[in-house]
């Protein structure tokens, strides 16, 4: 299973299905293999914290269940399963990742209570930068813009196939991260500690390990559309962050995570396997794209190079 | 014109007995590949339906339908449930017979071909990468075994018929990557279950009232004395900052050991680790002081229940609300309780938090019960430190009794688990980045002044382009691809 000769090949068109499928299957084996490592951090955390290292908490369930998903997606791989199908256990791994990561919060219980979203919707928008520092709101509302104006571009580049939008587009998601990085940094020094400890400290972190990881995979890819399918999960993720947690100030740790050295391993992996796992879905929904525009008749091709019907 | 020969296809059945079959089931990637989805959904099912609530909860929650599904299928139990142990059972199974069945596969590609295998590859249909390059061969041969060895090869050279053979192995260990990984996932269950076992591990919750003492029925080796429990907060908020158990270990009253139990560290003894693991509220404890001075401490009783929402709440036993003096002529009733008080125009409206920080009870006095002439006396709510008289006593709102749970553990399959942890990680590592590879590199003068052919025999089908890569760096820049018939 090794992805050495399924090695992105050097052809010219950047979204081919097999440069996709490439793409989907490393995303997925770094994503899973640090996936692992969640639960195993999770685990020896639990077992620090809670005297018991698998207790069936939703949390640590879910993020099981995530696990045994991506783990049909690679024996699924190994006999050989058509591609499509093994694409959209792909696209079903990353909605495990979201029911762990927000889906068990909202709907399961469990002793991760302090993940869960604390405000009705309308509530917390009218909070969105409630509690925060000047400083740290003014570099919040920054960041969102750009990655939303990123959005845009990327959404302008890829339909209009302009390199020159596609690479403002990365620029501009490039210089939100770097704005979220400063704002990360600033609360850091705040709490010290890094911004592991609310269900918006989590969702902002998170958003920002999938603005890294998407401009290596960007670089990589260097098409647009993968832009257009991926910026929106990350703006996704900052608006559950940012609408659902009403109170974003500076709070402190709750007793079971006092403990800073498994606080940040564990969520700084989880939030880098995700974040890998979540970008994995724009490639396998990119892939099933592709594969079905090439199975249609050549006339409805021609179609829709001319602009539709 | 010859007639076509006619070729006639038929599917080739042979028959297994059922032992072969089950043997071929049990070590099929695809029994795996329906056995994961199973698991996954009765997981998902469990993270969903609260576990082990009494069967009451689900009707409340699901209504009476679905409630009876629920209680009748095991989903109230799932993880303990038979079909879900089944289910484990079986990928336990599946796991070791796939690690059992790829065992030879991993051997075989730990040796490698061996060089006279891959010495006709060069010859074969599928013809070896070949290059040319303007050095002679024995040059050629240095630099190349050197970029082998830095390229962590294990390099073997011979010289056969004027040409130069130079054999290269990467890896070979990486081949029992998968099977490392697959055991490892065996070894974290075996953990597991050595952990629940009864004779070997131990798994008991010690709930103790403040004071009291737990007693030990052969169980942990020793009794265990709370003095105290202790929440503390962080300055001026309502999160709790600790929660810390005071205890004292004995054995047949002799004390045998003493320290505090927090959530974040464990107290071991003989063994056994003893961490906080959740806490409780036993009663609120009055102290009432008559007028001679004597005093006698009153205990109303607390005891858990769940909100709409199915949180835990502390609220005044039904038994234990009502206190008797010792001269039984007097009574204390208490008709409410509030955790954190929270007031509003001089009255409790509510309680900020679900932590005792800031208790009070409504209390009432009942007098006369020796005449049979009952007289109430509302004392309105009482705060924790407050006093209020009721005739010639005073009664003071000492505080609240907290009851402490500890987990006393004791888990011999802990050092299998964590190694299978490191183990399974590893293997994965090994199995996704890692390939064990062998090569033939074979230097041979083309004739030419200074001109040496290189051809490159792969163990697998084709050349990789990691191959590709290790040989070309290996060879530096003076390289050129060509045909190998030149």
């Amino acid at each position: 299973m090794t992805p050495d000769n399924a090695g992105l090949a050097k052809e010219a068109d950047p979204l081919s299905p097999e440069r996709l499928d490439s793409m989907t299957y490393r995303l997925i084996a770094m994503g899973f293999i640090l996936l692992t490592l969640v639960i195993i951090t999770g685990a020896a955390w639990a077992q620090y914290t809670w005297h018991r290292w698998w207790s069936w908490d939703p949390k640590e369930t879910s993020a099981l269940v995530a696990w045994l998903v991506y783990l049909v997606y690679l024996h699924g791989r190994l006999v050989r399963w058509p591609k499509k199908l093994v694409a959209w256990v792909a696209l079903l791994g990353a909605l495990a990742v979201v029911f762990c990561y927000a889906g068990v919060n909202i709907w399961g219980g469990g002793m991760h209570a302090y993940g869960k979203p604390t405000g009705g919707l309308r509530t917390a928008a009218q909070h969105s930068f409630t509690g925060m520092d000047t400083t740290e709101a003014t570099l919040s509302k920054l960041f969102l813009v750009a990655y939303l104006a990123a959005w845009v571009i990327t959404l302008g580049a890829a339909s209009f196939r302009s390199r020159r939008a596609a690479l403002v587009g990365t620029v501009m998601v490039a210089a939100g991260a770097l704005l979220q990085t400063a704002s990360i940094v600033q609360r850091s020094v705040m709490a010290g500690r890094l911004p592991f400890g609310t269900g918006y400290e989590y969702a902002v972190s998170f958003a920002w390990a999938m603005a890294i990881v998407y401009l290596i995979v960007e670089r990589r890819l260097n098409a647009p559309v993968f832009g257009a399918v991926a910026l929106p999960l990350l703006l996704g993720v900052l608006a559950y962050g940012f609408l659902l947690f009403p109170e974003k100030g500076v709070s402190p740790l709750p007793v079971a995570l006092q403990n800073l050295f498994w606080l940040h391993l564990h969520v700084a992996i989880a939030i880098v396997s995700y974040s890998i796992l979540v970008l994995a879905t724009a490639t396998a929904a990119l892939y099933l794209v592709r594969t079905r525009r090439e199975e249609q008749p050549a006339s409805e091709s021609r179609l829709d190079d001319n602009g539709g019907a | 014109m010859a007639a076509e020969p006619k070729y006639e296809y038929r599917a080739q059945v042979t028959e297994r007995s059922l032992t072969q079959w089950l043997w071929d089931t049990a070590q099929s990637v695809r029994t795996t590949i329906y056995i994961l989805p199973a698991i996954a959904v009765a997981s998902t099912i469990g993270a969903l339906v609260p576990q082990k609530r009494p069967p009451e909860y689900y009707t409340m929650l699901y209504g009476a339908k679905r409630g009876w599904v629920i209680t009748h299928l095991g989903l109230d139990h799932l993880y303990t449930s038979t079909w879900f142990l089944v289910l484990i059972a079986l990928l336990l199974v599946n796991l070791a017979a796939c690690a059992f069945r790829s065992w030879r596969r991993a051997t075989r590609e730990y040796r490698g071909p061996t060089p006279e295998a891959l010495a006709r590859k060069l010859r074969g249909p599928r013809a070896a990468s070949c290059w040319f390059g303007r050095t002679s061969a024995s040059g050629v041969e240095q630099r190349v075994a050197e970029g082998l060895r830095g390229a962590h090869c294990a390099v073997h050279v011979t010289e056969e018929a004027g040409c130069r053979r130079i054999v290269a192995r990467r890896w070979s260990w990486a081949a029992y990557g998968r099977i490392v990984t697959h055991l490892a996932i065996f070894l974290v269950a075996l953990g597991a279950v050595l952990g629940m076992l009864p004779g070997t591990s131990l798994d008991e919750d010690v709930t103790i009232q403040a004071g009291g003492t737990w007693q030990d029925r052969g169980k942990l080796g020793f009794d265990v004395r709370l003095d105290k429990f202790r929440m503390d907060y962080y300055p001026g908020t309502s999160t709790p900052s600790l929660y810390a158990s005071d205890v004292t270990l004995l054995s047949n009253g002799a004390e045998v050991g003493k320290g505090t139990a927090t959530v974040n560290k464990s107290l071991v003894h003989a063994g056994v680790s003893l961490g906080q693991s959740s806490w409780g509220l036993a009663g609120v404890r009055l102290t009432v002081t008559s007028k001679g001075g004597a005093q006698e401490p009153v205990v109303l009783s607390l005891a858990p229940s769940a909100d709409a929402m199915g949180n835990q709440v502390w609220d005044l036993d039904e038994q234990g609300r009502v206190a008797f003096l010792s001269d039984r002529k007097w009574a204390l009733v208490a008709n409410a309780f509030v955790l954190d008080a929270v007031q509003r125009n001089g009255e409790i409206v509510g309680s900020a938090s679900e932590y005792p920080r800031n208790p009070a009870i409504l209390l009432q006095g009942v007098s006369g019960l020796d005449a049979g002439k009952h007289q109430f006396h509302q004392f309105g709510w009482l705060r924790r430190g407050s006093t209020v008289t009721f005739g010639d006593h005073a009664v003071r709102f000492a505080d609240v009794i907290y009851t402490s749970t500890l987990s006393a553990r004791k888990d011999m399959g802990l050092p299998l688990v964590w190694a299978g942890f490191i183990l399974v990680t590893l293997g994965m590592v090994v199995m996704f980045y890692l390939r064990p590879r062998t090569f033939l590199v074979e230097l041979s003068p083309t004739g030419r002044a200074g001109e040496t052919r290189i051809a490159v025999a792969p163990s697998g089908r084709e050349l990789l382009d990691a191959d590709r890569q290790l040989i070309e760096q290996a060879c530096q820049t003076e390289l050129k691809q060509g045909n190998g018939s030149r």
